[in-house]
């Protein structure tokens, strides 16, 4: 048996097929950048920074549209802070919040934004479990993995094959996610798979695709997903007798924060109208926000009030452009300041 | 540390080198291997390292004694101890929620009314590997089988030996303490071929097992629904496919990485979807734990030694307590409990329907014995009998009325990668990889080993922890 042979055949063929394989990914950078994955563990090394965060500090805490709109190098310039993003891609900000206030002394300021089916959701169901989950991670994370982790970030950062994603994105690299592409239609309703339409950066701001504004067939790929689901959202009848329930959670949970001096910030981001109509059905804004609002007295910025809140055209009908995002965290951050809830340093 | 892991990889890197340098004699080498196998398992939990120390300590003391000692009474003493540390530290790590609300149960039953709060105990990681295989020492030094290790750093070293600490192949002592008296090193050809090995070990578990199969298993054990039968019976397979993809691949890579440092580890798994019955499948499945289970708990409860009836309860006892090693759950005691019926309906053919097996008829008896082992591994997986039963119903009344949750292209997918399994299984019953490789080009070899490094690559394995992890 030759194995040396085999073993240099091996390594040559491997490594030839794997420079072909990134060589190929790299000739579509509308689509695939070399990032460190936003993932549990670039999210954990943010949560870390809470234990040192002092009075001053802020963090943003909400999901996609957070992620999508607020720029924390613009945030930075504009009041001398650059907040701690902890906003996470299609998780719901409830759980992070009870993270905040049970397991931390934080008593900052903390930005929440507030996309009214995740917020409003019956606590502790299935869809906080992917969030547990991240918060879990922080806390139980094993020295094994940190090591594991600290070693890929070289790899993640120059790697454009390495693209993947824990929100199983249509378009993402690993090999799950490619085999998962061939679909044979006619056994059950086909899934509408989400594209991936971002990218990012090592402070989390998502960004959003140039080809989501260049390519209009691509951007039609992503509203044609929340077209197969916002119609199937039923009225404000299915949740009625639950929301003074969740109200009161939220509420326990905020004063809870409050009575150790911080304060909360909400701010309920734009979405256009396929998504409004929807949200304005099952959540009308007088039965469910305006009472939430006035039930945890903070203050809360509702895109409908503010002309610069609305101003923009969402392209996926949800999240802002990487242009449009700065100017709105820019002017955003001004309000807050000109409100007297922020202190420009 | 997880195989499947930059971490390992690295840590690998530095054990060789550090192992074939000339920096080290062969005791600074053992000393060597010893540390790293305790940084391997405290990068996990390091405190959970304590109990390692205390039961090599235990038993290391035991085992000194009962080579000494003559008097029976003491000799027992020895044995009754370590056996109450190790069974106690699986008492109280892994079963000790499963034991307290048991007991709440019986209480409520019985009409008193008592409510406990779990003891949220956190599991170790390959507790029920190490203890099984540092009690066989004791118990086959209190028999006289063995000789007593001849330095604590050989026994430290046996009992924590990184690569099948968590998760074996369960080695018995004089199988690898007897390896560590002289110096090892590999041969190019063992080192390449250990590299090899776990080559195939991480595709198994990388590609195999994660990429594959455990979407479907999940997707399918996870759903609260009555399920089509079509469903039903591919998440099955699915999860058959997975777990043995996924704890095989452990053992070959265990077995890979001991023979890259020179030590041979015995093999754990022989194709077993190829059985031709239940017997052989335990000749050929999780190989050192039903051979641990056969010599420390089979023949000790009789054998077949004391007539029909007692080897009939003896075999079923085994099997139940095998089941519970997996698991503390009642569904692992069905799981095990299906298994020795399968075992006694098997003595009862023999016995009283004995055929010969042909190559004609062995492929279908083959299958047969897949399709029960797969109703057994509906009852390993469920969490709970809800689960189980929803989907037996399914699979045996082949609910054309249930939900349909899986797509054709993954019925098709699992299906297929199922059917070659168990084809390959069949074709290398009789036959070794190291056999089959000695007979194939080393070209073809090369580029079969390309293809499933590349593929481990692209698969960008989460690091998903091994099923076995947790038994």
């Amino acid at each position: 048996m030759n194995l040396n042979k085999s073993f240099i055949l091996a390594i040559v063929l491997a490594l030839a097929g794997l420079i072909c394989w990134e060589i190929f990914w790299r000739s579509k950078p509308e689509f695939y950048k070399a990032v460190l994955e936003d993932d549990r563990y670039l999210w954990a090394e943010h949560r870390a920074e809470v234990e040192k965060a002092t009075k001053e500090d802020i963090i943003l805490l909400g999901s996609s549209r957070t992620g999508f709109n607020f720029n924390t190098h613009v945030w930075n310039k504009v009041q001398g802070i650059k907040p701690i993003n902890l906003a996470t891609n299609g998780k719901p900000p409830g759980p992070f919040l009870n993270d905040i206030v049970y397991n931390t002394t934080f008593n900052g300021t903390l930005v929440i934004g507030v996309s009214p089916l995740f917020w409003f959701d019956v606590a502790e169901n299935n869809r906080w479990q992917p969030a547990n989950q991240w918060i879990n991670h922080y806390h139980n994370q094993t020295y094994a993995q940190k090591l594991g982790y600290f070693l890929s970030k070289p790899f993640e950062r120059n790697l454009v094959m390495l693209t993947s994603s824990e929100l199983e994105f249509y378009n993402d690299l690993d090999l799950k996610s490619l085999i998962n592409r061939v679909t044979i239609s006619g056994r059950i309703e086909d899934d509408r798979m989400l594209y991936n339409f971002s990218y990012h950066d090592e402070d989390r701001n998502l960004m959003m695709l140039p080809i989501m504004k260049t390519d209009p067939e691509f951007a039609k790929k992503i509203t044609y997903v929340f077209d197969g689901f916002l119609p199937s959202i039923p009225g404000f009848e299915a949740i009625k007798d639950e929301m003074p329930g969740i109200i009161d959670y939220y509420k326990n949970v905020i004063e809870l924060f409050k009575a150790r001096g911080g304060k909360i910030i909400f701010i309920r981001h734009k979405v256009e109208e396929p998504w409004n109509k929807v949200t304005k059905r099952f959540l009308p804004r007088e039965k469910v926000w305006d009472v939430f609002v006035r039930e945890v007295n903070c203050p809360a910025y509702h895109f409908e009030d503010y002309q610069f809140m609305s101003k923009y055209t969402l392209p996926d009908w949800s999240h802002m452009y990487v242009d449009d995002a700065k100017t709105y965290t820019r002017d955003m951050v001004n309000k807050l300041i000109e409100d007297g809830y922020l202190k420009k340093l | 540390m997880l195989f499947n892991s930059l971490s390992f990889v690295l840590f690998l890197i530095i054990v060789l080198t550090l192992y074939y340098s000339k920096l080290f004699k062969w005791t600074g080498k053992k000393r060597m291997l010893l540390l790293s196998s305790y940084i391997f398992y405290g990068m996990w939990n390091p405190p959970l390292v304590i109990l390692l120390w205390i039961s090599t300590i235990v038993d290391w003391t035991a085992g000194k004694r009962l080579a000494v000692e003559d008097n029976q009474k003491k000799r027992k003493m020895w044995l009754l101890l370590s056996m109450f540390v190790n069974l106690g530290f699986l008492a109280f790590f892994k079963y000790g929620d499963f034991l307290l609300e048991n007991f709440v149960v019986v209480m409520n039953s019985i009409g008193i009314d008592f409510q406990a709060k779990p003891m949220d105990i956190i599991l170790p990681m390959g507790i029920s590997f190490y203890t099984f295989q540092t009690m066989s020492y004791t118990i086959d030094m209190y028999k006289r089988k063995i000789e007593p290790a001849r330095t604590f750093l050989d026994f430290a070293l046996y009992v924590t030996f990184f690569p099948q600490l968590v998760a074996g192949p369960i080695v018995r002592a004089k199988d690898l303490i007897t390896q560590f008296y002289e110096e090892k090193k590999a041969t190019t050809n063992q080192f390449i071929w250990g590299l090899f090995l776990l080559t195939i070990g991480l595709f198994q578990k990388v590609v195999m097992a994660d990429t594959l199969l455990a979407g479907t298993s999940d997707a399918v054990f996870g759903s609260s629904k009555l399920l089509h039968g079509v469903d039903a019976w591919v998440g099955t397979i699915a999860f058959s496919g997975q777990i043995f993809f996924d704890f095989a691949g452990y053992s070959t890579c265990a077995i890979g990485i001991a023979l890259m440092l020179g030590i041979i580890l015995p093999d754990n798994f022989r194709y077993p979807y190829a059985s031709l019955g239940f017997s052989d499948l335990w000749k050929r499945w999780h190989i050192s734990l039903s051979s641990w289970l056969k010599d420390y708990l089979y023949i000790p409860l009789g054998g077949n030694r004391h007539g029909i009836t007692r080897m009939y309860v003896a075999l079923m006892l085994t099997m139940l307590i095998g089941g519970l090693w997996h698991g503390a759950a009642w569904t692992f005691m069905v799981w095990g409990g299906l298994h020795g019926t399968y075992l006694i309906l098997e003595r009862l053919q023999r016995k009283y329907l004995p055929f010969k097996i042909t190559k004609w008829n062995g492929i279908f008896l083959a299958f047969i014995t897949f399709s029960c082992v797969n109703i057994t591994w509906v009852f390993f997986r469920a969490r709970e009998f809800e689960t189980a039963w929803n989907m037996i119903k399914s699979m045996f009344y082949m609910q054309t009325d249930g939900v349909k949750i899986l797509d054709t292209f993954t019925i098709i997918k699992v299906t297929t990668v199922i059917a070659i399994m168990f084809l390959c299984h069949w074709v290398m019953r009789n036959t070794s990889m190291k056999d089959v490789s000695l007979k194939t080009s080393p070209y073809v070899l090369g580029v079969v080993w390309a293809i499933m490094t590349f593929l481990i690559i692209i698969a960008q394995g989460s690091g998903e922890q091994f099923i076995y992890f947790q038994f």
